[in-house]
């Protein structure tokens, strides 16, 4: 594997089994949450995965970061293959790779202070270290997140903290052990803008200091744009584009992230030109394996869309698109 | 935090008129456990007086068939009783958290097969189950305990195993596996603080169940003859014949209304505790 | 033009064992007809608070226990419960938040907005049910749907249906309650347009309750910006966005991500909101302003008119000014 590429992840898969009919008539249909997905992260690079909500992007951070199993495909990480490797490894592993969940509400336990919260990881992959070394392990965490004086949250509960405040908590619990890749489901969404900026600009310092590398997880494209390096647009289970977060933003190629880009970056053009982007359809829950899932909702489909589940196109420059027919209404629109 | 919450629930317990008659009820039981041989006025084993006294100045409650003090016996007897109580919910209670936990966080296999279990014990007719089982391993102190503590893990199990679904669907539970701690560690850090209320509070519920349970067992003759509890004073009563004369009212009744006021005891700070456990009394902090 | 609603030093407050909640503190602002006025604020501002103040919706421990809402000339807080009966639906409606609550389940959408007519119009029957087919037309849904349950349609589906239901009686005033919170970026993006065209179509006058700073500008022509409990600004779209005056609404614009320029660094508000509980008389941003003095220490600062028809709550405009 190239040297330089941190995480690989390739084919990954993830169906549920959807049961229905009765018992003597059952019908078992696959579902995929996540579907041949495919990407790459280099070292010290944010790789953002967008979407809405439901379309795969938080069971894809999952599965990376081992909470779940996959159905099948391979996670590759730091050359080890994640799919395979044994539980022991797995978790010697995960002292490089950790995961910053959404809600800073539920990812503290109640009842633990601030100090034994932080210890944790220690205890976990630093047994040996003596316990002042590890106070001061968690003292110099709790200063890289910016709160200071540390020693004044070491005894604190997490109900005694504000939301942005436990939001860095448990960014500190993520970093404590100087991993080399973090995950971060959502790490802003259930914050305030005002608090919301404060957490984006510690982790791009952190990054920059630690050398993070990092898989992104939003529904907000102006948030992915201000964060990552590359951008990758899931729909319905599957990456349908990837690339640069610039050529994502100026020169969108998936009817999907045209109209997400166009919607973000300017209503009012939404709104006037409502004709030219109607994406009334429904969802397609189904999910199928046959056929572009975006078909329902799609504006430029042809007959191939139905029938034929689109492959991921490179376009050149790490840009790579999942549509049958962007380059024929691409040259149409412009 | 710990001394807060500790605080807290003696205030809500406190505040609440039927827990704290509960729970002085059992200290006082407890007390009276203690001390019976101060408390007693006669050794319970020995022949004291004449045999079928009624009450008099030296014997309160009059004397048994062979002559023994019946106060002096009910207060030893309830050592027998609150022990057998205690230590047989005890059992159960740390089989039901052992089965519940395991059940809960692992899931899958391992819960259907332990939930079926549960399901089998809990449809089993109680009590003939238990008096077969008394009298196939015989009549003594341990038995008595085992037979109870068996039959009554399962309920527990029950009520443990869905805090534990709660639990693990917390976000600081799956916050620590992701950070790789080990699965010793997140059951005893994150998932048994969780638990400990309601294993308390189910607890409380066994020990009145299983007092309840010996007393029967007992009452039956299957009991311990050694060691005499209020179920075997009451079987030693009806045997001699005590329901169908004047002596029901001090050989019959005392351990009957023992029986009783101990299981309410329980009942009461069973109550209080679930008002601890009640979301909206924990919201206050 | 004329003024639909307006509001004057509308306070409420919230009674609680700490003490008490000044939850919305002298709010003051008007709409004019054919106006959409965004108001803004991050959450537990009191946005939400000043339009269940407007309907009259605020229940025990909270109390309005000052101002006047005047709805084209009939003060909302002193008219009686048959009166509010009337104008709701009629003069002012809601969308709701969440058109998942919103609709009953057991029955037809169709029904639903029909009952809605029928409670509040003398028509009949057969009026109603055609009324209901246009309005669902309107929002973009098939007519003969009107026969459908409201699981059979989805999220955003739903939410057009809320809006239909809530221009049943063609009222003056509608107030969006954070109407697409929750709903995907695109649907959302539809649902707004479609408030908006709506609103020009129908000369309607809507208050639109957001925490989302780039929908609101997009979309309205003012802005309210609330701060724990208080107007801070209030001036259109343009002024907002290229003169702010007050530090807050300065700060939020500095700390909201904004795709066309996303090399801009985002900078974030220090410090925390102030606990509302008995709080004494000052700027309540003073904790956060970075041009704090002694004054907003003490002192509450008024919403004047700083520039024709824009108004903030800053001492430091005022003195500039006048």
């Amino acid at each position: 594997m190239d040297n330089s590429v941190l995480l690989k992840v390739n084919q990954l898969k993830k169906t549920f089994i959807k049961k229905s009919g009765t018992v003597f008539n059952r019908k078992k249909t696959e579902v995929y949450a996540v579907n041949n997905v495919n990407f790459e992260i280099k070292k010290g690079e944010i790789l953002g995965i967008i979407g809405e909500s439901g379309c795969g992007k938080t069971t894809t951070a999952r599965m990376v970061m081992r909470l779940m199993e996959e159905s099948s495909g391979e996670i590759l990480f730091e050359g080890n293959n994640l799919c395979t490797i044994k539980n022991a490894e797995t978790n010697r592993l995960r002292k490089n790779m950790q995961m910053i969940f959404q809600d800073p509400y539920d990812t503290l336990n109640p009842g633990m202070r601030i100090v034994d919260i932080l210890m944790e990881p220690l205890n976990a992959h630093e047994k040996n270290l003596p316990s002042n070394e590890k106070l001061k392990r968690v003292i110099e965490a709790i200063e890289s997140i910016e709160l200071k004086p540390a020693e004044d949250y070491l005894y604190r509960y997490p109900h005694q903290l504000s939301g942005g405040q436990r939001q860095r908590i448990a960014i500190a619990r993520a970093v404590i052990l100087k991993p080399s890749f973090i995950a971060a489901d959502e790490p802003t969404s259930m914050l305030d803008v005002s608090v919301r900026a404060g957490i984006l600009n510690l982790l791009l310092d952190l990054r920059k200091k630690m050398g993070l590398t990092m898989l992104f997880i939003t529904h907000d494209l102006s948030t992915a744009s201000y964060m990552c390096d590359r951008i990758a647009v899931m729909y319905q289970g599957r990456i349908v584009e990837i690339g640069p977060t610039k050529k994502i933003i100026q020169s969108p190629s998936h009817p999907y992230t045209i109209a997400l880009v166009s919607v973000v970056k300017d209503l009012n053009y939404f709104i006037e030109n409502r004709e030219k982007l109607i994406l009334d359809g429904e969802v397609d829950s189904t999910r199928k394996d046959t056929g572009c899932t975006f078909v329902t909702r799609c504006p430029h489909q042809e007959k191939v869309c139905h029938s034929k589940a689109p492959e991921i196109e490179a376009l050149g420059n790490g840009h790579a698109v999942a549509c049958h027919c962007h380059s024929n209404w691409l040259e149409k629109t412009s | 935090m710990e001394k807060q919450k500790w605080k807290r629930y003696w205030n809500v317990i406190s505040s609440n008129n039927l827990g704290l008659l509960g729970i002085s009820l059992l200290v006082i039981f407890l007390l009276i456990a203690l001390l019976a041989p101060l408390l007693a006025p006669f050794d319970p084993t020995a022949r004291v007086g004449a045999p079928f006294s009624k009450p008099n100045g030296d014997f309160l409650l009059g004397t048994n068939d062979i002559g023994q003090d019946i106060l002096s016996e009910l207060l030893y007897g309830t050592r027998v009783s609150l022990l057998i109580g205690i230590l047989a919910a005890l059992i159960s209670i740390i089989l039901g958290c052992l089965v519940g936990i395991v059940s809960g966080y692992y899931g899958g296999k391992v819960d259907s097969f332990l939930m079926r279990l549960v399901d089998l014990v809990l449809v089993i007719p109680f009590l003939p189950l238990m008096i077969l089982l008394a009298a196939f391993i015989g009549p003594s102190f341990w038995n008595i305990i085992l037979v109870i503590s068996l039959l009554s893990w399962a309920s527990p199990a029950r009520v443990i195993r869905s805090q534990v679904l709660t639990l693990k669907t917390k976000g600081y539970v799956e916050a620590a596996r992701s950070i790789g701690t080990s699965i010793k560690v997140i059951l005893f850090r994150h998932i048994l603080p969780g638990v400990i209320p309601i294993a308390l509070s189910q607890f409380v519920m066994a020990a009145s169940h299983s007092i309840l349970i010996e007393a029967s067992l007992s009452f039956l003759g299957l009991g311990d003859p050694f060691t005499k509890s209020w179920g075997t004073i009451l079987y030693y009563a009806q045997a001699r014949g005590a329901f169908l004369t004047d002596a029901w009212i001090w050989w019959v009744l005392p351990p009957g209304l023992l029986i009783t006021t101990l299981v309410i005891g329980f009942a009461f700070t069973g109550y209080s505790l679930e008002e601890i456990l009640n979301p909206r009394l924990r919201k206050e902090r | 033009m004329s003024t639909v609603l307006s509001i004057e030093n509308l306070s409420t407050f919230f009674k609680t064992d700490k003490g008490i909640v000044r939850a919305v503190e002298d709010v003051t602002f008007s709409l004019e007809e054919g106006e959409m006025l965004g108001l803004i604020g991050e959450s537990g501002c009191g946005k939400t608070t000043v339009a269940q103040s407007i309907l009259r919706l605020i229940e025990y421990p909270g109390k309005v226990v000052s101002g006047k809402v005047i709805l084209n000339g009939k003060d909302l807080l002193k008219a009686t419960d048959d009166e509010l009966y009337s104008l709701r639906w009629k003069e002012i409606s809601v969308i709701p938040q969440s058109a998942m609550n919103a609709l009953n389940p057991v029955y037809t959408v169709g029904d639903q907005i029909i009952e809605a007519i029928l409670l509040h119009e003398k028509v009949s029957k057969s009026e109603a049910v055609k009324r209901t087919k246009t309005l669902l037309e309107l929002v973009g849904i098939d007519g003969e749907r009107q026969k459908s349950f409201p699981h059979e349609f989805s999220g955003g589906m739903k939410q057009r249906v809320a809006i239909a239901m809530a221009l049943a009686c063609n009222p003056k005033l509608v107030i969006s309650d954070e109407s697409t919170t929750g709903l995907d970026v695109l649907t959302q993006a539809q649902v707004i347009a479609l408030i908006k065209n709506l609103q020009k179509k129908m000369n309607l006058s809507v208050i639109l309750i957001s925490h989302d700073l780039p929908m609101v500008t997009a979309i309205c022509e003012k802005i309210a910006i609330m701060y724990a409990g208080k107007l801070v600004e209030w001036a259109t779209t343009e002024e907002i966005l290229n003169n702010p005056k007050h530090p807050y609404s300065k700060a939020l614009l500095n700390a909201t991500p904004n795709l066309s320029d996303p090399d801009r660094e985002v900078v974030s508000i220090p410090g925390s909101v102030p606990n509302l509980v008995n709080i004494p008389k000052c700027c309540r941003f003073h904790t956060r302003c970075p041009y704090a003095f002694d004054r907003c220490l003490n002192e509450s600062p008024e919403l004047r008119e700083v520039t024709p028809g824009h108004y903030t709550a800053c001492f430091l405009e005022g003195d500039k000014n006048g």
